[in-house]
């Protein structure tokens, strides 16, 4: 499950203080930032912050 | 804000292939060999190859190697369960189970190409409710 956040630090500063566990909290990707943190049974979900029109690029310029 | 689901798969163009040719998914993006995004009415899903480079694949700091398969599914419904399993054994897919009747409905756990598992569930039962029906927004 992916769930779109708009600032991506912010989220994982207060979910960290909250005592919420992360698989990976390095925040990399390729033209979104992403962290996956788990569930309490483990699974994995994850926050992405895309960067400002990288849905509306995505669709219109690489469609194949 | 529309809802998205990733699934991790062993091979992307496999994936795209099995979710548009027997689910009625659509393509809606493939902008790079190991990442795709397919949809199905409002159900939206990524299909992500495991990688070692940045992104949704990449593995953990730990150096696990995200996996398909495991139990957690999309829901699917559908109208004519027996018929679709029907069609879908025909055309050579796996099954993780046989259709079971449940509370609200029936169901079966078809698998994707990479394990991956997709639940078909028809309801056809009173005591079924829809998603989203006991929201009171």
């Amino acid at each position: 499950m992916l769930l779109q956040v708009s600032d991506l630090d912010a989220t994982v500063d207060a979910l960290r203080q909250a005592g919420v566990q992360f698989l990976d909290d390095r925040a990399g990707g390729v033209a979104v930032r992403q962290v996956l943190l788990e569930d309490p049974s483990g699974n994995p979900i994850e926050l992405f912050e895309p960067a400002t029109g990288y849905h509306e690029r995505a669709r219109t310029t690489n469609r194949s | 804000m529309t809802a998205c689901i990733r699934y991790i798969v062993n091979n992307v163009d496999d994936s795209i292939d099995f979710y548009t040719r027997h689910l009625d998914f659509k393509l809606e993006m493939h902008p790079a060999p190991p990442f795709a995004e397919i949809s199905r009415d409002d159900l939206h899903i990524y299909l992500t190859e495991a990688q070692s480079g940045a992104g949704g694949g990449a593995a953990m700091p730990s150096g696990e190697r995200q996996t398909p398969g495991g139990w957690n599914r999309v829901h699917l419904i559908v109208d004519d369960l027996d018929g679709l399993v029907a069609r879908l054994r025909s055309q050579q897919c796996t099954f993780r189970n046989e259709i079971i009747q449940g509370v609200g409905g029936k169901q079966i756990l078809l698998q994707d190409p990479s394990g991956n598992l997709i639940e078909l569930f028809q309801p056809n039962t009173a005591a079924y409710r829809a998603p989203g029906s006991g929201s009171r927004r």
